[in-house]
Parts: C-alpha cells; sequence; structure tokens
C-alpha cells in the first residue's frame, strides 16, 4: 500500500501505520543484526547490575547473594561517616571540576587551533604525535611523570628556572600542586584522542561559510570563533554532557600509582580511599560496591541535569 | 574384505583404548576416589603441563589409603587470578574437594557454619594420629591450629608445620667491606686487614673487623652509629653524591623486617603478643616514641636517606634497589641474593663489595633505661606454619576417611620427604617416573644418612643445589600441608652460599615469640575480621601519613605534635584489636 496520496503529501492516517511494525516488516534484516548488540548490553550492562545488591549486604562470597547479610545502609554509613571522607570528597570534587574545565577545554582548543594550520605535513605530524601517548600504559606514564617531577627531573629543573622550588612535586602535600599534576598528565595523555572526534567535525564545517565569510571581510579568528566553533557546539555539548556522566570514575589509576601516605590529604580520592578501606586485610565488597553506586548515581543525577540545561539553554543535548 | 577389515581395526581400538588407559603403577581393582583439590599456585610449565603429572603426586597416587586408590586432580588458577578464581569457585559452588585456604576471606568457622567444609575434630584421632601427635606435643602450635567454638578446641583445618623455621629469606644486611676498609678497631685503632683466601671466590673473603661491642658483628645501636661514621668517610672518599648510609621503608616504621623496631622494648610496631603472653600494640607508645627519636637523629645527621617518604612503590627489602645495586648504600633491608660478592658488577662502586647480613638490633643509647638493653623477641620470621587447607562438603564421609588418611602420611617422616624432596631412588625405581629420567634423576632427588646420634640427615642431588625451580618442581612444595621434619631445613639451606648462611643465621639469630603469625586471623570470627581490616586501614594510614613527618623533624616527637599523634591513634580505637587478640591468646592458655 502506498504511504502517500497522489498529491505527494503524506496522508495522516497512512503514516500512523508507518510504525515500528512496518518498519521491522521492510527491515527485518537490520533489526536481527541489532539482536547481539542488545544481549551483549543486557548480559554485560543490565544483568550485573543485580550484583548492587551488595551494596546492601555484608557480602561473603561463600554465602553469596541470597545467603549474605542484609544491613540496608549501613556500608553507606560505614563509608561516610570514616574520618576522612570530607577530605577525600573535596579532592574528588575538585579534581572532577578540573577534569571538566581545564581537562575538556583543551582537546577541543587543540582541534581548533590545529584545523587552522595550512601545513599539512606538518598538520599530520603534530596529530599523530598528540595521539601517541594515548596508548601509552597508566604505570608508564605514572613512571614518567615521577622521573620528570622528581627533585632531579626535566620538569623541575624547568620550573626552577620559573622561581619554583627544587623539589618532588609529586610529594607536595599543599593545594592544588597534585590535583593540577593529575590534571595535566591527564591532559598530556588524552588531548590527541580527545580531539580526533572535533577535527572531524569541524572538516565537516561548510567551506562555502568560510569563504562567504572571508569574502565579507572577517579574519581566520574571526571565522574560527563565529563559525568553526558554533558549528561544533552542539556536538561539544554533548560530549560535555557524557564526560560529565564519567566524571568521578576516571584517572583512578594514574592517581592510585602516583600518590602516597605524604599526599593523602590532597589526592586521596574516593576510588583510592574505598580501595584502601574496602581491599585491605579482609575484602569489604559491601563498602566498595556501596561506594561505586554512590559515584554511579552522583554521575547519573550530573548526567541529567547537564543534560536538561544543555537543551534549555542550547537547544541541543545528549537525550 | 573391506568391511571385515574395518571390524577388525574397530575391535582392535576398542582393545588398546580399554587396556592402555591409566597409570602406571599396578593398582589394584579396588575402588578409586577421585580428589579434586584447589593449589594457588603450580609449576613452570617446562617440567609438565599439569600439576597432575607431578612426580611426588603421582608417587602418592600408587599408595592406597583407607584401602582405596586415589587419583588426584589439580585445579591451578593463573597466575595473578588466584583470588578472583577462589572466589568465583566459592560463589558458583564449584570449589574443590581440598582447598588451600590463603585466598579464603571468610573462616574456618564460618565456613562450617555455611555447610562447606567439614568439622575435622571427630575424625582426627582415627585417620590422621601423625598431625594429632605432633600438634599436641607442642604447645607453640596450639593458638593457631585449633579453632575454638563456644569453648571447644575444634579443628577446622590442617595446617603445614615444620620442625624448625625456614632460614629468612630477608634482614639487616651492610656493606662490610666498607667497615674494613674504612674503619680501623675501636680498641687499638689499628687499620683492619681483610682479603680473600681465593681471589676467585667471594665465599672465601676474611677481615678482622671488631665492633665497639667487642665482637665480630653489630648488635647494638651504638655499633650502628660507629659504622654510619665509617659509610660517611666511604662515601665522601669514592665521590658519592646521592648515597647515604641506611634506607628506610617508604612509612617509616614496617611490621615486617623492621629490624629497629624490636630495638627498644623488645616488641614490634604494630599488634604484637607481649613476654607475659598479652596482645599489645606499639603505635603510641613509648618505644615507638623512641625509635622515632632515634630515627629524627639519624635524619638530622644525614644517615638517613632524604627521600625515603616518596619510595612508595619499593617493598621492604628492596627500597631504592637501584642505588643497591649502585654499591651507594652503606645499609639495607635486602635479601639473601644480596649477600656476600653477588652484587660486584666490576664497576668502581660495586668492586670488591662484601654484604654481611645483621641480626636485630638492640638499643644503648635512645631513651629511658626501660628502653635499652632488651633483647628483641618480636621478629618477621619465616613461620612454623607454611600455609593451611580445608575439605569441603564435595567430600563425601567416605572420602574423608580416605583424604585424612592421605593427609596423615605426608605427616610422617617419609611423606614429608616426599613433598620436601621428591622421590627417593627406590620410589623413583617402582614408578619409573619420565621427568626424573628427563632431568636425569634416576637416582632420586635425594638420600638419607643415619648420623652418629640417631637423627637423620638428607642429602638433595646437586642438579637441584643449583635449581630452586627444578627442585620445586620434583617435589610437592606447592601442596601447602604435611610436615617438614628436624632435618629438612638444613637439607633445604644447603643450596644456599656461606654468606647467605651467614646472614640467614644473623637474621634469625634471636627466637620470635611476640610477632603475630597472619595464621592467627583464621581464627577470627566473622565480625572480628570486619573490625581487624576497618581498624588496622584507619591506623595504618594514619601512621604512615605522620611517622615520616616526625622522623623528618616536620612535627616534633618531643612536643605537643606528639601527644596530637597518641590522642589521634587512639580514636582510631587500636583496644579494639588487642582485645581481639587477646581473646584468641586466653582461649589457649
Amino acid at each position: 500500500m502506498s504511504l502517500f496520496k497522489k498529491n505527494g503529501n503524506a496522508d495522516k492516517e497512512v503514516l500512523k501505520e508507518f510504525t515500528w511494525k512496518y518498519d521491522f516488516k521492510q527491515n527485518w534484516m537490520v533489526y536481527v543484526l541489532f539482536i547481539p548488540v542488545v544481549m551483549y548490553f543486557l548480559i554485560f550492562h543490565y544483568v550485573p547490575m543485580f550484583g548492587l545488591i551488595m551494596a546492601f549486604e555484608n557480602f561473603k562470597p561463600s554465602k553469596g547473594f541470597f545467603g549474605s547479610q542484609w544491613v540496608g545502609l549501613a556500608n553507606f554509613k560505614e563509608l561516610f561517616t570514616g574520618d576522612t571522607f570530607l577530605k577525600v570528597l573535596r579532592n574528588t570534587t575538585a579534581m572532577a571540576v578540573l577534569n571538566l574545565t581545564v581537562g575538556f577545554a583543551a582537546p577541543v582548543l587543540f582541534a581548533l587551533f590545529l584545523s587552522e594550520v595550512r601545513l599539512k605535513h606538518f598538520k599530520r605530524s603534530v596529530q599523530i604525535m598528540s595521539y601517541m601517548p594515548y596508548f601509552v600504559s597508566a604505570t608508564v606514564v605514572c613512571s614518567l611523570a615521577s622521573e620528570f617531577l622528581s627533585s632531579t627531573g626535566a620538569l623541575t629543573i624547568a620550573l626552577s628556572w620559573l622561581g619554583f622550588d627544587r623539589q618532588n612535586w609529586l610529594a607536595n602535600p599543599n593545594i592544588p600542586v597534585f590535583w593540577l599534576i593529575n590534571t595535566f598528565l591527564g591532559i598530556w595523555q588524552g588531548m590527541g584522542w580527545g580531539s580526533i572526534i572535533f577535527m572531524t567535525a569541524i572538516a565537516n564545517v561548510s567551506h562555502d561559510l568560510h569563504e562567504a565569510a572571508a569574502i565579507d571581510g572577517a579574519t581566520r579568528w574571526q571565522r574560527m570563533w563565529r563559525i568553526t566553533f558554533p558549528t561544533i557546539m552542539p556536538l561539544v555539548l554533548v560530549m560535555f554532557i557524557m564526560r560529565i556522566g564519567l566524571v568521578f570514575r576516571t584517572g583512578f589509576d594514574k592517581i592510585l600509582l602516583l600518590y602516597m601516605p605524604m599526599t593523602y590529604d590532597t589526592a586521596d580520592v574516593l576510588y583510592t580511599y574505598t580501595y584502601r578501606m574496602a581491599f585491605g586485610s579482609q575484602i569489604n565488597y559491601g563498602v566498595s560496591t556501596a561506594s561505586g553506586l554512590f559515584q554511579s548515581v552522583i554521575g547519573t543525577i550530573l548526567l541529567v541535569i547537564s543534560n536538561k540545561i544543555s537543551r534549555k539553554a542550547a537547544g541541543s543535548s545528549l537525550i | 574384505m573391506k568391511k571385515a577389515l574395518a571390524v577388525i581395526f574397530t575391535l582392535a581400538t576398542i582393545i588398546c583404548i580399554v587396556s592402555c588407559g591409566g597409570k602406571t603403577g599396578g593398582k589394584s581393582a579396588n575402588e578409586t576416589v577421585e580428589i579434586t583439590w584447589w593449589i594457588p599456585r603450580g609449576e613452570d610449565s617446562t617440567y609438565y603441563m599439569s600439576y597432575d603429572d607431578n612426580p611426588a603426586v603421582r608417587y602418592l597416587e600408587t599408595m592406597q589409603f583407607n584401602g582405596k586408590n586415589i587419583d588426584l586432580k589439580f585445579s591451578v588458577p593463573i597466575s595473578g587470578s588466584e583470588r578472583d578464581n577462589f572466589n568465583t569457585l566459592l560463589m558458583t559452588e564449584d570449589y574443590c574437594k581440598i582447598f588451600d585456604m590463603s585466598y579464603c576471606t571468610s573462616s574456618p568457622e564460618e565456613l562450617v557454619n555455611d555447610g562447606i567444609i567439614w568439622d575435622l575434630t571427630p575424625y582426627m584421632k582415627e585417620y590422621m594420629p601423625h598431625y594429632m601427635e605432633i600438634i599436641e606435643n607442642d604447645p607453640f602450635l596450639a593458638p593457631y591450629v585449633y579453632n575454638i567454638v563456644n569453648g571447644e578446641k575444634k579443628v577446622l583445618s590442617l595446617y603445614s608445620i615444620t620442625y624448625e623455621i625456614l632460614g629468612n629469606f630477608m634482614g639487616l644486611n651492610y656493606r662490610r667491606d666498607w667497615v674494613a676498609k674504612y674503619g680501623k678497631n675501636p680498641f687499638t685503632g689499628a687499620a683492619f686487614t681483610y682479603g680473600y683466601t681465593d681471589p676467585a671466590d667471594y665465599n672465601t673473603y676474611y677481615d678482622d673487623v671488631v665492633f665497639p661491642n667487642g665482637t665480630s658483628d653489630p648488635i647494638y645501636v651504638s655499633d650502628w652509629e660507629w659504622m654510619f661514621g665509617i659509610f660517611e668517610k666511604a662515601i665522601a672518599d669514592l665521590g658519592i653524591t646521592d648515597g647515604y648510609c641506611i634506607s628506610l621503608y617508604f612509612k617509616g616504621y614496617s611490621e615486617a623486617g623492621g629490624n629497629f623496631a624490636s630495638a627498644f622494648d623488645g616488641g614490634t610496631h604494630m599488634w604484637f603478643r607481649d613476654k607475659s603472653g598479652n596482645a599489645a600494640f606499639n603505635g603510641s607508645s613509648e618505644a615507638m616514641k623512641t625509635y622515632i627519636q632515634m630515627m629524627n637523629s639519624w635524619y638530622r645527621k644525614g644517615w638517613l636517606d632524604k627521600n625515603f617518604a616518596e619510595r612508595t612503590s619499593d617493598q621492604v627489602f628492596a627500597i631504592d634497589s637501584a642505588k643497591i645495586n649502585s654499591g651507594k648504600i652503606g645499609a639495607f633491608i635486602g635479601r639473601r641474593g644480596n649477600t656476600g660478592g653477588q652484587m660486584d658488577n666490576g664497576d668502581k662502586l660495586t668492586e670488591g663489595i662484601m654484604i654481611y647480613g645483621a641480626r636485630p638490633v638492640i638499643n644503648d643509647v635512645y631513651g629511658s633505661d626501660a628502653m635499652k638493653n632488651n633483647e628483641p623477641y618480636s621478629l618477621y620470621q619465616y613461620s612454623r606454619l607454611r600455609g593451611n587447607l580445608c575439605i569441603s562438603k564435595k567430600a563425601s564421609e567416605e572420602d574423608l576417611k580416605t583424604i585424612l588418611s592421605m593427609l596423615d602420611y605426608l605427616y610422617t617422616e617419609e611423606g614429608g620427604c616426599l613433598l620436601a624432596f621428591g622421590m627417593t631412588k627406590e620410589q623413583n625405581d617402582v614408578l619409573q617416573d619420565p621427568t626424573y629420567t628427563k632431568y636425569y634423576l634416576t637416582n632420586g632427588a635425594f638420600n638419607r644418612e643415619t648420623l652418629a646420634d640417631g637423627s637423620m640427615a638428607y642429602h638433595r642431588d646437586e642438579k637441584l643445589l643449583d635449581d630452586n625451580d627444578l627442585a620445586s618442581a620434583m617435589a610437592a612444595k606447592r601442596l601447602t600441608i604435611g610436615y617438614y621434619s628436624k632435618g629438612f631445613v638444613p637439607a633445604l639451606n644447603e643450596s644456599y652460599t656461606k654468606c647467605a648462611l651467614q646472614a640467614m643465621a644473623e637474621w634469625d639469630y634471636y627466637y620470635n615469640t611476640g610477632y603475630i603469625d597472619k595464621a592467627l586471623r583464621n581464627q577470627f570470627t566473622s565480625d572480628e575480621a570486619a573490625t581487624y581490616s576497618k581498624v588496622y586501614a584507619n591506623i595504618d594510614t594514619y601512621m604512615s601519613q605522620n611517622i615520616p613527618k616526625f622522623i623528618t623533624g616536620a612535627l616534633d616527637v618531643n612536643g605537643a605534635d606528639w601527644d596530637n599523634y597518641v590522642k589521634m591513634l587512639n580514636k582510631y580505637s587500636p583496644n579494639k584489636v588487642t582485645a581481639i587478640y587477646q581473646r584468641i591468646f586466653d582461649s589457649v592458655r
């Protein structure tokens, strides 16, 4: 049956029939191809959510999920009333904010500026070199950081020329030293890789717009900020919203490798705090699951809020 | 014709399969009990692919226990995934009949209450008489091997026991060559003489070094401070700009290998058993304060590593190992492999290096009289208990009797030898093991010698003395069960150099009665384990943050900072853990 009347206008009643049943009939193979993806998410992402019950139990592997003692919110209470929990939360929030602001802006700015480079070979070389740190493991990154930031490290010497004291920066317990180190390590490692998607979006900006603007006398700087940046703004917002959701969950491995008792006051985050409390002589599954659940809930709330703000302010949103 | 040939071949195949299966050893037609066994670690696949093929295990399978044959099947996790693997098996109820308890987070008592393992108490006298004889005649073992349940002594898990402790693998080391070369006799002022009777063999090193205590080894803090003075001269003379006299663990203290920890009141830095047999905590005591005063003095004099608090990824026995291996450090906590001249790289700083081991130190300089001249008794040493295992309810009661009979054999002298050394020639002649043949051990892995006093000495094959991996693969050391009788340890130590043996003798010079073996934590109830974990984590974190500050002088150990530290530490309730240990000590008095 034809979907459209002879005059080309879609009939409302006919459009009603253009439902998923009709779509399934026409494109069943696509749906079948989608089944493994659905199964993957169901089995590896949704079904394991059942394990969150451990956050409310005094979980013992020998007793299993249904045999372990139900303790309600006791694990959360133990987590939140720990002596250093507030400091830990402060550190986590501070590093998250820095990652979201400075850490997020870096790949965007890098993509914007690199896209303005005219020399093709230079641009490609810089792009490739900027990706490379992403493939270096956290352990190697931290070893490099330890060397460069030690009291005789290259970065320390360079900083001493700028008037800073020669010291082991990773052992500096003052705010915001460790926070900045963590942020800049994240930028060094992730900037190039994170800029790929923005570079792609910038490459798809219509050249006609640039030509027209150039004819009207706009400088390159003006074209970048008035044409390129606004065009990629929806993508930037979507990526920003996604980043907010993960802000409490990333970079734990580097902090664990770099922090030390001297810097616990400024470097200890929820993950490392939970790691010490929950994985000591006895593994406390309940407290560690409660910590993970807490971070996930916070991340989800932030994601929903930022999505709503983004929709209202910029008309663009992830969901 | 073709059909006839096909039938003949089929019949021949069937006959081959039926008659050629099974293992050598001439098993009778008795019932065979399959015993599954979870162990955390196997052997290198160079020797055999599965631990089932371990020669000692194969010999064990030729024997009968409780009138039955046995078939051992081992489950070995991938290295690094032991805990996950164990917990997964537990949660899915797919565990083995026997499992090693190293990675179990539940106590044996909890496992019995959950119906996972057997309470072995009713079966021990009848089926494990050798094990019972050992534990009943050795009062040291009682707190560890029995679980006290409702006031009753119970056997819930079986321990691997040694008659004497295996030589410690780590302890205080120092550069003896620097002392000999740069030091002077403290009594006569004469330079020391030193050298090698055979320059090609560092084990022939000799010297006439005398310490201020009058002997050839450092005993007191004053000996060490005298030695540090010599190390300063050596460091200056050799032009070392980044060396120091002694390394220190990043926390500023160490439970394991803390050879200065026990120098003051004999105890250690955290929980220990004092001389009266009571539990005690030293984290905020006068002993800890005196220790910090000493360390702070050493730090100000430049004897300590200035950056010790930053070496957080270094193990306690390998602190700043790059500098140790470069020969820039005078004293450090090291291992057997550091002793003697093994670190001689031929360069200027390591040429002629001679590392000696030193015994735990006695304080004679710092603090009050109560903190001086106390012999250390709370020392990290290898435990006489190497591990424990449980028998799960996957084994029926009949199987249990067979399993216990088999395990009891490993507590006899013969069974212990099989575990520790491997097979004798006679045993291998029975088994004709292909791995023994492949590694030219047809004369057996060891032999026995009866000494004049009637005791037994054991001598391992020479090939095994130089190759620890081969020695382990030819015996059954991965089974943390059985008894290492008297004479085993000297035989196991045969492969060590003269310098390593000297170091081990020094490290184990004093007898440990105070250091609390982690095996004792198997006696914790579920609540106690949770309390211990929380209190320990908080206290360890707090101490590791503050002790380095006291040592470097950022906090004043002689002022209000110390009082604040003590107050804060007590807020974390160390007394709760002290009470838990006290309960266990009291239950077995």
